[in-house]
């Protein structure tokens, strides 16, 4: 116990020694410190508000799923037999013990006819628990019911298929929403880190080149890297206190203010102070240890003597001849030149800033567009093999009659051209499409699954365009006989159209930009089969199709000699070519859709076309409805009735063999509304952007501060007031206009790198292409010009002021301004 | 390693070169000497010479680009930056022909300075401070800024500050360079009677050839090589009163 406090005093005491000591210093020199109060003041803000809004989105998720759901899981279509077995507890192991336990409770139930045999069919609600079980628990009772009810239910009929659909709502995977949400923040928290100490380490390097000499004189006394490491750590500690509350409360104001108008209740926990402190002094510690660990390397008389600017001079030993220069412009030319290290670096560094807000706001953009996203509430899966409802031209019609029985009921709530169901697409025999999604509105066939692949026009592709090679016939077995050059790929998805059943698919393909007439394709003949495609892959533009561009396809019959199995990419299509026997498919583009998302091109055909190309019957397996996102709980629970009405007595399905799951889309974009990343992209942006004039003015002024002995050297050889103040503007124009180019191509450079990455690299992981357009916000492109332009300027132009303050005030018999070095 | 407890500071075959655009320019070329413990060593000679380069790098100051560097009995020359900068915080001290005082402590922490550096315990340097505090004459001042203080007064502080830690080798790099004929004579009487008293080692770089007198030897740099120029071991040597 002695031991203890003793430790604890010592503790203490250390702790209180050395804050004391940084605390004079940074005191003592407050003007020199004033920016780290303000960087890391900022810092703390940035990390306080992601703390903070991490926090209320993990409550306001729960407070919204709370307000959709009371149930954790539901079965339906069961049988009766099925149904009692449920709300019996019938499992003859675990009956007592579970109502006891209460490992479920049947919160509702939907009691239907099937239409084919007029059996009852159940939809059973339930939830896991007693009310306000803990997420542990209700996940345990979740596997648990799945282990010893849901395994044996179609046991309890004698069916050898499953004759039910189960569904974990929103609330069951709660828990796995906040383990996510909060993988994102710890990632958003690395960023972050990296991001505050090149802030840091930015402005500390800048100190470091003004101060050198100061740790000279500490190296020449015995400091080493651990010295001089504690005296910059402890400095910036003793800032990182004072910022510390401020930088909280603060936050929190802000992101109260971001998320109140949601009508949440505001959530808040104390453990923001110890993440936020955390966060500060992990930031601290990295900031200092690398400009730290650089100088301890150095000599000391290195230090001492580089007191002056030769440190940021690039070739102090390569002299200009100044000899017939003009005074003052060529002579401040070539120190501009003299200074590029210097002005490069504090270029980039500072305009980066800028360059980071527009991603952020690129970043609002892109969350803006992910939430309008058109994506299906329902998908209905249709068994064809246990059915009799297929996808035709009367389940379009009826699908679409939707809205007629909807209007007819809600009519009074909407407008007479509301439409209850926005859009049907349609999937069916998709193969493996190896990272590609169903954005197939048909029946699709990836070429490469089929050994096939299209031939197109040379001056179809783009220069540049990955994924081609240059088609050869002498290297084909059997050539394709067209004229012309032609490139070759596999990277291509053929899609079946229905001529009996086309409006679903070119209602859906009318949201993208067409070039041509979609509908010619119905005009396909035996002479000419026109084809829509694509002209993109990756999301990226690939292709120049006009409309009238020929492609072909090609259409495997043997293997003459094996291929190496070991063989991929376009190695293996090479090889393919060359070793197996094809036939080719010649056809006319009737249209291009200019931004479908996709990974391959589309290329959409009729289904004869498809068939003879694919060697496949197209069919349609599934089919994802789009309802209107203005709908509210209740319109969703009636279309979703009238639907399975529609199935059952309509088209005489077999519910049992008809799924319609619920894809909690609508209540998913609310819940990603009320998380307000979209404002927080904003707020953060424009922090991230109030570092940039910090940069730029600290820098300066100890860069126009260590040059003063410069000026007073060249006045008293001649020089005048005038010359001094040409020399200061100048240096300030040459910055704004640097600022002005290196701006716009940073800007430029990070808008098209989250482009790229949110077009091309996010899909492979989040396994769904959404197609983002370009995007430059040019008012934020002009905020951060005019921020660099003014900040290069007045960022000369005031220690010019500062400069000539003084001298005046020295040649009026005033003391001047004695710098600290 | 070779050893001799006899020698405080031994400098073998120290070469420093620097290069500028095509041309190498050797600043020390195989510079060697050996200093007795207690000894005064000044060297002598004109400016650009090399002497103060010299002087940095058997100070562990500066690199040198071959060579070796003893400092009793242990080589410097192979020590890593850190160990370098904890051996000279402990066993040298250094006095500059600017005072290079740090311009935002007061005289006091000046001179505390090397004892912050070392982590010495908070009152082991009491006693060596008002020893030194009432030799230089700086009661009066230890609370000043140096930009109150004058050239001087500045020097005196400087020196305070070499030998706070009681160093075994002091080296000074023309320490009355900066200084007036008055000032100069009063701060170097006051630097070597405090050496003299402590029976530290002394290397000092000077152009003054009547405190260079002072010494028990003057080497002579001229253009980098090092030479004996008198030994006044024997005796003949002028004494701080004489001067």
């Amino acid at each position: 116990m002695q031991l203890r406090s003793a430790m604890l005093e010592r503790i203490w005491e250390y702790l209180t020694r050395n804050i004391k000591i940084a605390w004079k210093s940074v005191f003592f020199n407050f003007k020199q410190y004033c920016v780290f109060f303000a960087a890391i003041f900022i810092v703390q803000l940035l990390y306080g508000m992601m703390a903070i809004s991490a926090t209320n989105n993990n409550s306001v998720a729960f407070q919204q799923i709370k307000e959709e759901y009371d149930y954790h899981y539901v079965i339906r279509n069961l049988t009766l037999s099925q149904y009692n077995y449920l709300k019996d507890y019938k499992n003859a192991d675990r009956g007592t013990f579970d109502e006891l336990k209460q490992l479920y409770v049947i919160v509702d139930y939907d009691k239907r006819v099937n239409a084919k045999d007029e059996k009852e069919v159940y939809d059973v609600y339930l939830r896991f628990g007693k009310e306000g079980a803990s997420d542990t628990l209700v996940q345990s009772y979740a596997k648990q019911f799945e282990a010893d009810y849901l395994s044996v239910l179609s046991n309890i009929e004698g069916y050898s298929y499953k004759n039910y659909q189960e569904d974990a709502t929103l609330l069951l995977e709660y828990s796995d929403r906040v383990a996510s949400n909060n993988n994102t923040f710890w990632i958003i928290t690395l960023l972050l880190i990296v991001l505050s100490v090149f802030l840091l380490m930015s402005i500390y390097n800048i100190r470091m080149n003004q101060y050198k000499f100061t740790y000279g004189v500490y190296m020449t006394f015995g400091a080493d890297f651990k010295m001089l490491f504690g005296t910059a750590f402890w400095e910036l500690f003793v800032i990182m206190l004072v910022t510390y509350i401020p930088a909280v409360v603060a936050s929190t104001a802000i992101v109260y203010f971001i998320y109140a108008p949601s009508g949440f209740t505001f959530a808040f926990s104390a453990l923001v102070f110890l993440q936020v402190f955390v966060f500060s002094l992990l930031v601290v510690l990295a900031s200092v240890f690398m400009p730290m660990r650089i100088t301890s390397m150095r000599q000391p008389m290195s230090l001492i003597i580089t007191e002056d600017n030769s440190n940021l001079v690039s070739s102090p030993r390569k002299s200009f001849n100044l000899l017939g220069k003009k005074f003052p412009l060529q002579y401040e030319l070539y120190s501009i030149w003299r200074f590029r290290k210097y002005n490069i670096q504090l270029l980039t560094t500072a305009i980066i800033f800028c360059a980071l807000f527009i991603c952020g706001l690129y970043l609002a953009n892109i969350y803006t567009t992910d939430l309008d996203y058109p994506r299906a509430q329902y998908q209905m899966e249709l068994d064809l093999e246990n059915t009799y409802i297929s996808y035709n031209s009367a389940l379009s019609k009826d699908l679409n009659e939707l809205n007629e029985s909807f209007l007819k009921e809600y009519g009074d709530d909407f407008d007479e051209d509301f439409k209850a169901l926005n859009g049907i697409e349609t999937t069916g025999n998709a193969t493996p499409t190896d990272g590609d999604l169903d954005v197939a509105q048909s029946p699709v066939t990836e070429a490469k699954y089929i050994n096939s692949f299209m031939l197109v026009n040379k001056k179809d592709v783009k220069a540049f365009a990955s994924g081609f090679f240059v088609y050869r016939t002498k290297d084909a077995y059997s050539p394709y006989q067209g004229e012309g050059s032609y490139k070759v790929t596999n990277d291509v998805l053929y899609k079946a159209v229905d001529p009996n059943n086309y409006e679903d698919l070119f209602n859906f393909l009318s949201q993208y930009t067409i070039e041509g007439d979609v509908e010619k394709i119905l005009e396909s003949n035996k002479d000419t089969q026109y084809v829509i495609v694509g002209d993109s892959k990756s999301n990226i533009k690939t292709y120049k199709f006009d409309v009238g561009d020929k492609i072909a396809v090609s259409t495997y019959k043997s293997a003459v000699t094996a291929v190496d199995s070991n063989l991929s990419g376009k190695s293996l299509l090479r090889r393919q070519i060359k070793n197996y026997e094809y036939t080719y498919t010649d056809l006319e583009v009737c249209a291009v859709i200019k931004d479908i998302p996709s990974g391959s091109v589309p290329v959409y055909m009729l289904n004869d076309t498809y068939q003879a190309v694919t060697g496949r019957a197209p069919t349609v397996t599934k089919l994802n409805l789009y309802t209107n996102p203005d709908l509210d709980d209740e319109h969703i629970t009636f279309i979703e009735n009238e639907m399975r009405t529609m199935l059952i007595e309509d088209n005489e399905g077999d519910v049992g063999a008809v799924s319609v799951k619920n894809m909690n889309t609508l209540a998913e974009n609310n819940i990603k509304k009320d998380e307000h990343y979209n404002e927080l992209y904003i707020a953060i942006s424009i922090l991230i952007l109030c570092i940039s004039p910090i940069i730029w003015f600290f820098s300066q002024t100890l860069y126009y501060f260590k040059r003063e002995k410069e000026f007073n050297v060249i006045q008293s050889l001649g020089a005048n007031g005038s010359d001094i103040r040409i020399i200061y503007l100048l240096g300030g124009l040459s910055m704004a206009v640097m600022s002005l180019i290196v701006s716009i191509a940073l800007s430029y450079l990070g808008s098209y790198l989250m482009f790229y990455a949110y077009n091309v690299i996010v899909p492979n992981f989040s396994q769904e292409y959404v197609r983002y357009t370009f995007y430059m916000p040019w008012y934020a492109l002009v905020i951060s010009v005019i921020m660099s332009v003014a900040c290069g300027f007045f960022s000369a132009y005031l220690p010019y002021r500062s400069y000539f303050k003084n001298r005046y005030s020295l040649e009026n018999g005033g003391s001047g301004v004695e710098h600290d070095e | 390693m070779a050893t001799n407890t006899e020698y405080m500071l031994q400098a073998e075959s120290v070469i420093k070169q620097y290069r500028q655009s095509e041309s190498v320019i050797t600043a020390v070329n195989r510079a060697n000497i050996k200093i007795e413990k207690g000894e005064f060593v000044a060297i002598i000679g004109s400016s650009g010479s090399g002497k103060s380069t010299f002087l940095h790098i058997c100070a562990g100051l500066d690199r040198a680009n071959a060579g070796r560097i003893i400092v009793d009995d242990t080589e410097i020359t192979k020590m890593g930056a850190d160990q370098l900068g904890r051996f000279r915080g402990e066993n040298m001290g250094f006095i500059y022909q600017r005072h290079n005082l740090i311009p935002q402590f007061t005289a006091l922490e000046n001179i505390l300075l090397p004892t912050v550096m070392c982590n010495k315990p908070d009152m082991s340097y009491q006693e060596s401070l008002r020893e030194l505090v009432e030799h230089l004459g700086l009661s009066e001042r230890l609370h000043h800024l140096p930009s109150e203080l004058s050239g001087g007064q500045c020097q005196r502080v400087a020196i305070a500050r070499a030998l706070i830690n009681n160093p075994q080798i002091l080296f000074a790099d023309e320490p009355t360079g900066n200084l007036d004929r008055t000032n100069a004579d009063e701060v170097l009487k006051l630097l070597l009677k405090i050496r003299e008293t402590r029976g530290q080692t002394l290397l000092m770089v000077t152009h003054d050839l009547a405190i260079a007198e002072m010494a028990d030897r003057i080497f002579r740099m001229d253009n980098g090589i090092l030479t004996l120029d008198r030994d006044y071991k024997g005796g003949n040597k002028r004494t701080i009163d004489s001067y």
